[in-house]
């Protein structure tokens, strides 16, 4: 999305400036802009517009220095003039350093130097219609033509909303009523229409982008989030020693990992397993009973990978492996504690001795068993009908 | 010219408008309710736990009462008002108005009655079951055969904006209703929707998106059109900026309903056009703002001073921030964000009480001392109204916006072990309950301004005196070809209200066809997945009862291919998963979690546990209770039928799967079910609504597992 945006803005940018045919092959390219196409559109846009700059302060600059018509244009242009020269200087500056900045730096865009480009154009496209101003008041000055004061912000709203006067609405107002209604005929704010026209460009340039161009689907876009998940993960991971797995994880009963397990039981498992683990919808994890072996790697591989065709979720994706550790040893802590409504035994009796270690691989494969029943006779051909309904 | 006589009907006018303030009353304090409901989850689950009034059931009502009851007689109202009056003629016949206003009202006590009894056909804002559908298009005909006789008797040559807007709202809520409501009936009370899964979800927010559209959007900027320059007396500001506006809404608004679809499984190329349209709309929809607001530019002084005005301003002003804050939400990036969380309930709620609750209070300023001929009783009390009012607006939305976004994070967060942080969906749930209980405060904000001003209309009425047939006179319309040497091209369809029936229909049209028919007919849209198998009879009667108590108005069945969402829900929805749900049942609001892959995901006896009480599973959870499943039996009367349906709608059983072997199905699977239960000491009837619940949710989206 985000380079989509950029794209857009450079685009219309570029539509903007009249290069037009340059857009569209911007827009055509399977590659919608690379990094590198973007950076020297942006700030070939900027060095183009730098000449225009300095092309019309040179202009000013030297009309000015006519000491007679700079007299008379003074008073008028005066704050304009010297604001638009310290200004141009300003940007000029910037210029070179944005170039600078730009050439320095590799075929990634990044997002604050993108900003900072269209900051500039941007604001270089401000400076130049204020130049034009100024300009356009000396000319008249020097063809001595009556110079009106039009306010900078007046004239803009004028240009952007294209509206008549409501003192002179009688003459662009319709003979026709309804019911009294009489309707004038202002022209389509140009603003509006201009938005208008900018959300209709939006339209192909999207879909070219993501139907006709590089841009990524729905399950691209998916695939990529869980990609740049697993690496981080990965990376999170190999900082991290002593990772905890069924194979190696031992019977710990301190106090600080059994109050953090405690938590994680009440928060998870004590809606089937009960509140103090007496069982319910679950079995009872208090007394010596296991259905899936009651040895700490034999609980943890439970928790872990869960017992799915009887309800007993994974919790793999859930839980972190040192919480899920606590989690097994507070509920091996439990041991013979013989909480109130304790649910009968399920399962064998426990003891550690009567399984050697290697035996207590967990039954991580068995498949997930799916609707109770299926409809009787239920035609093969089933999956084949089911389209355009 | 001779100058014709004739009287306009008020009476229509004023049953509307009585109409619409009772039933705008009716239809907030639903909604009153229902927020209650969430903000106050323990009180009902202790004290009012009652089966017709639980969520599910009242949140349709709310919506149906707001929409169609109170905005719907709300249009009425201006249209019957204002109609005649820009025709300069007489509505063409009572008889049609007055079956106009006894039917529509009807209808919503239809609704009003079983909406609450479960009776729905489970798709947003069309929940009406199948007769209602057809004697909401009968009524809808007679209004459009009233309004259109009328236009072609009129004594006015062109046809004001307004009634551009009206017909246009006449023939697209027609087709969208017509065509969204095709279902097959399987008694009174129960009909299948004629389409399935990918195909049901498209029509169905074609129709929802266009509903707000042309019923919520197009008739009150005709009465917009209507009630600005005639309150402020001024003229509208440009014309040209209505015939741009209009055609570019109408075209355009119908293609943006798959914005409502983003990330789903709708394919991506119709995901692409929602975007797309939805951005173009910005400019057509402020469109009409701005052609109000600007009407009142030189009467600003009187904006202060005039209630009628003030609460237009108003409207207005929300129905461009809806209207900017829509397109933006069809981003995908920004919908990723907002979809299912409360967000989108805010959203909703500036337009409907903002544009549609506001211009019709400030309609009802307008005509109540019209008609009635005497002055407003107190315009302190209606700018009493208007603060509170705009305050409960505020204080309604922002804690909805707030509590979106709370959502959106806690969803999409993780550790940097790579979990979720907050992988017990309840977390998210109760961190909001403060922002639901404000959200509350902003609601009874809101209603007690709507009561104020039924005391200030009620106290004006009484102290006036109704004109219920108001004289006026204008020349006959001659006969013959009239034109204007040089004038606008427009003009011309102005003149023919049958040609603008026509071409209206047939630009709204476009949009939907271009999206729908391929949908249908192009295979690759829905692509088949070989596992997926129709649902057994018991597993069907758990859907139906799911559809009946509404689990869809805060459960989606629908996962989006985010990594927050498949960490927490499982396998991303796919299209071919949902070919025989007759209808989807996707959601768009997530108050609890997603259900699709909820199946084999818990035991039976969690489920039958959890349906009873949800806080024994999930302590905490603001989940009512559902006694009643584990109460009452499951009526099987219209099993064997109910197949028979689906078979009809394209669902493969085979033909001999009927009656008894129907029956002796059901009964095999209940007995397995109760069987499991009985396993973990649940003692259960296998006759009882649960089981069959229990049988549809342990199905959900396992046909993929199975496969995998």
């Amino acid at each position: 999305m985000n380079k989509l945006l950029k794209s857009s803005i450079a685009a219309g940018i570029i539509v903007f400036m009249g290069f037009s045919g340059m857009a569209q092959e911007v827009a055509g390219s399977s590659k919608l802009v690379s990094d590198d196409v973007l950076l020297w559109v942006l700030v070939g846009t900027i060095m183009l517009l730098g000449v225009v700059n300095v092309v019309l302060s040179g202009t000013i600059k030297g009309l000015s220095s006519d000491n007679e018509i700079w007299k008379v244009a003074k008073d008028r242009i005066k704050s304009k003039g010297a604001g638009v020269l310290i200004f141009l200087l300003m940007i000029n500056g910037f210029t070179a350093q944005a170039q600078g900045g730009a050439a320095g730096s590799s075929f990634v865009m990044g997002d604050d130097l993108f900003y900072a480009l269209i900051t500039m154009i941007v604001l270089m496209l401000l400076l130049i219609y204020y130049q034009i101003n100024v300009l356009r008041g000396l000319l008249k000055t020097i063809r001595g033509e009556e110079v009106v004061e039009a306010n900078a912000i007046e004239s803009w709203a004028a240009a952007l909303t294209d509206v008549v006067p409501i003192e002179q609405e009688e003459s662009i107002m319709f003979e026709h009523e309804h019911d009294g209604i009489r309707e004038l005929d202002n022209n389509l704010p140009p603003w509006w229409l201009w938005g208008f026209y900018i959300t209709i460009a939006f339209v192909p340039i999207y879909i070219a982008y993501y139907h006709f161009g590089s841009g990524p689907s729905s399950l691209d876009e998916y695939n990529m989030e869980m990609a740049e998940a697993a690496e981080a993960k990965a990376a999170y991971m190999a900082g991290l020693s002593n990772l905890i797995d069924e194979t190696n994880v031992e019977l710990d009963l301190s106090e600080a990992g059994l109050a953090s397990g405690k938590k994680i039981f009440i928060d998870n498992c004590a809606a089937c397993h009960g509140q103090s683990g007496e069982g319910g919808v679950g079995p009872n994890v208090t007394d010596e009973y296991w259905i899936h072996g009651g040895g700490v790697k034999e609980v943890f591989s439970t928790i872990k990978y869960g017992v799915p065709t009887k309800g007993m979720i994974p919790w793999e994706a859930q839980l972190s492996p040192s919480q899920m550790k606590d989690v097994t040893n507070y509920i091996l802590s439990l041991k013979g504690s013989n909480p109130p409504g304790a649910k009968e035994p399920q399962g064998e009796i426990w003891n550690d001795e009567s399984v050697d270690g290697t035996e207590a691989a967990p039954s991580v494969e068995s498949p997930v068993e799916t609707a109770p029943s299926e409809p009787i006779d239920k035609p093969k051909e089933a999956t084949e009908n089911q389209t355009a309904g | 010219m001779e100058l014709e006589r004739f009287e306009y009907d008020n009476s229509i006018v004023k049953k509307f408008l009585v109409a619409t303030v009772v039933f705008g009353i009716v239809g907030m304090l639903v909604g009153l309710i229902v927020a209650s409901q969430l903000a106050f989850a323990d009180f009902f689950n202790d004290n009012l736990l009652i089966k017709y009034l639980s969520y599910g059931r009242l949140r349709p009502l709310h919506t149906n009462a707001v929409i169609f009851a109170f905005v719907g007689n709300g249009l009425f109202a201006g249209v019957y008002y204002s109609l005649q009056r820009l025709l300069k003629t007489r509505m063409a016949s009572d008889l049609l108005s007055n079956i106009n206003f006894w039917g529509w009202q009807f209808i919503i006590v239809c609704a009003a009655i079983t909406l609450p009894l479960g009776m729905t056909s489970g798709k947003e804002y069309a929940e009406l079951e199948w007769w209602i559908d057809i004697l909401i298009t009968l009524i809808w005909v007679v209004f459009g055969l009233n309004m259109f006789i009328t236009i072609l008797k009129r004594r006015e040559r062109h046809l004001y904006v307004a009634i551009w807007f009206y017909i246009a709202t006449f023939v697209t809520v027609a087709m969208l209703h017509i065509v969204n409501s095709i279902e097959l009936p399987v008694s009174f009370m129960k009909s299948y929707s004629w389409y399935a899964g990918v195909q049901d979800a498209l029509v169905q927010w074609w129709y929802g998106h266009n509903a707000v559209a042309f019923f919520l959007t197009t008739p009150y900027l005709g009465l917009m059109y209507y009630f600005i320059p005639k309150a402020a007396n001024r003229p509208v500001y440009s014309y040209r900026l209505s015939i741009v506006h209009f055609w570019a809404l109408i075209f355009i608004y119908i293609w943006a309903g798959p914005h409502h679809l983003l990330y789903t499984a709708l394919p991506d190329w119709a995901q692409s056009l929602g975007v797309v349209f939805s951005v173009m709309l910005i400019a057509p929809s402020w469109g009409g703002m701005l052609n109000g607001l600007l009407t009142l530019r030189g009467a600003w002084d009187r904006v202060r001073d005039s209630a009628v005005l003030k609460f237009m301003v108003v409207a207005l002003t929300c129905y461009g921030m809806a209207t900017f804050e829509g397109p933006l939400l069809s981003l995908k990036s920004v919908n990723s964000i907002a979809h299912y969380t409360d967000w989108i309930v805010g959203h909703v709620h500036i337009g409907g009480l903002g544009w549609n609750g506001f211009l019709t209070f400030g309609m009802l300023y307008y005509l109540v001392p019209k008609m009635w001929r005497t002055e407003l009783y107190s315009s302190k009390l209606a700018s009493a109204h208007f603060w509170i009012g705009t305050l409960g607006i505020i204080f309604y939305a922002l804690p909805l916006y707030w509590a979106g976004f709370a959502q959106s994070l806690m969803w999409n967060e993780f550790t940097a072990e790579g979990f979720l942080a907050y992988p017990n969906f309840l977390e998210t749930v109760t961190q909001i309950q403060g922002m639901y209980q404000l959200r509350v405060l902003g609601g009874l904000m809101y209603f007690t301004g709507a009561c104020v001003m039924v005391y200030n209309l009620m106290k004006t009425a009484a102290q006036g005196n109704f004109l219920a047939n108001e004289a006026d006179e204008a020349p006959a319309l001659p006969t013959g070809e009239y034109k204007h040497e040089g004038e606008y091209w427009h003009r011309w369809i102005e003149r023919k209200p049958v040609q603008m029936l026509v071409i209206s229909l047939v630009v709204v049209a476009i949009g939907g066809l271009f999206e729908i028919i391929p949908t249908f007919l192009v295979k690759s849209n829905i692509p088949t997945i070989s596992s997926v198998k129709p649902y057994t009879p018991l597993e069907l009667e758990g859907r139906d009862l799911y559809v009946r108590e509404g689990c869809y108005t805060c459960h989606s069945q629908m996962i989006r291919p985010f990594r927050s969402e498949t960490e927490r829900y499982g396998e991303y929805s796919k299209a071919g998963e949902f070919v025989y749900d007759h209808p989807f049942q996707w959601g768009s609001k997530r108050t609890g979690p997603d259900l699709h892959r909820i199946g084999a995901k818990y035991p039976d006896s969690w489920h039958y546990n959890h349906m009873l009480d949800p806080r024994t599973m999930s302590p905490g959870s603001m989940m009512p209770a559902y006694p009643w499943l584990i109460d009452d039996d499951l009526d099987i009367s219209l099993s064997a039928k109910k197949i028979d349906a689906m078979r009809t709608l394209g669902v493969p059983y085979s033909p001999e799967f009927a009656d008894d072997l129907v029956l002796a199905d059901m009964d095999a699977q209940a007995t397995k079910i109760a069987a499991s239960l009985a396993n973990d000491g649940i003692e259960a009837d296998k006759n009882k609504e649960i089981i069959a619940l229990i049988a549809y949710l342990q199905r959900m989206g396992t046909d993929i597992k199975a496969q995998n």
